[in-house]
């Protein structure tokens, strides 16, 4: 027979099940965003994948094109040394 | 070598956006506590050790994230770009935002061992920093995050800053109810 807990003692072990629920779900959301992330990636993006988002493969390409371009990264912080180089 | 540049650009990213979450859940749940939510299955001791756990996870996924930044190659960031707000070689003030944040959030962690030398109202005050790391982190997350404009993260975003501005507007809107009810029996006395 086990003894009666206490409402202190049930309280505690839900905050333990909630912690450990929330670490386990952590490491699920990490690997679902960075499975997420590589689907948005146009280069990566396999045939099953662009299938099921058929709709987003615009948008990421687009985005894409707008993040990780180095000419639109160096444009963004003021390059104009070399606008002047390509005039003169 | 590709597969381990795309595994640590993926980590950089997705180390971020979970950490955002996090901190987002541990608004959520202070703003919970703060609120006098009457949960009877979870005393104050109980949230609370559930939102210093998820401040202290979220923490962990920001090295994740900084860290994964540090080793990927396609972003070249040293750590001094990663600690010193402005020094970023890509978008500059969209990064600094999520190193003040990040660096807000260490240093209101470090309020949190000394909560019991600290004068109550003092740490209560400081604590409340805490939503200026989430709004930081959400702004960051809008303008340096690459995949900012994807349909899964604004749904991520956009319901995550829904619910902690939904408890928030109930947070204020109880404080206002109190003042109201304590002014109006401080007449019916006069």
């Amino acid at each position: 027979v086990t003894p009666p807990t206490s409402r202190t003692q049930a309280a505690r072990r839900r905050a333990v099940a909630a912690k450990r629920t929330a670490a386990t779900a952590a490491a699920a959301g990490f690997l679902a965003i960075a499975l997420l992330a590589r689907g948005s990636d146009p280069g990566q993006a396999s045939p099953a994948a662009s299938g099921s988002n058929a709709g987003s493969s615009v948008t990421s390409q687009e985005q894409d094109d707008f993040s990780l371009d180095p000419g639109s990264l160096t444009q963004s912080s003021g390059s104009t040394p070399s606008a002047k180089t390509s005039v003169s | 070598v590709t597969i381990a540049a795309s595994a640590t650009w993926y980590a950089a990213r997705s180390g971020g956006m979970l950490a955002y979450l996090l901190v987002s859940a541990s608004v959520v749940v202070g703003l919970l506590m703060s609120g006098r939510a009457k949960l009877k299955r979870w005393p104050r001791f109980a949230l609370e050790d559930v939102h210093r756990f998820l401040g202290i996870l979220a923490g962990a996924f920001i090295v994740v994230h900084g860290g994964a930044l540090l080793l990927d190659g396609f972003l070249p960031f040293t750590l001094g770009q990663l600690l010193v707000p402005g020094t970023a070689p890509y978008r500059p003030l969209a990064v600094a935002l999520g190193v003040v944040a990040a660096e807000l959030l260490a240093a209101l962690a470090v309020t949190n061992l000394f909560r019991k030398r600290l004068p109550h109202h003092l740490w209560r005050r400081v604590h409340m920093l805490n939503f200026a790391v989430w709004a930081l982190a959400l702004v960051h997350g809008l303008t340096a995050g690459t995949d900012a404009l994807t349909t899964w993260a604004l749904l991520l975003y956009a319901g995550s800053a829904w619910l902690v501005f939904a408890l928030l507007v109930h947070r204020v809107s109880l404080d206002w109810g109190t003042a109201a009810t304590t002014l109006r029996k401080e007449k019916q006395w006069q």
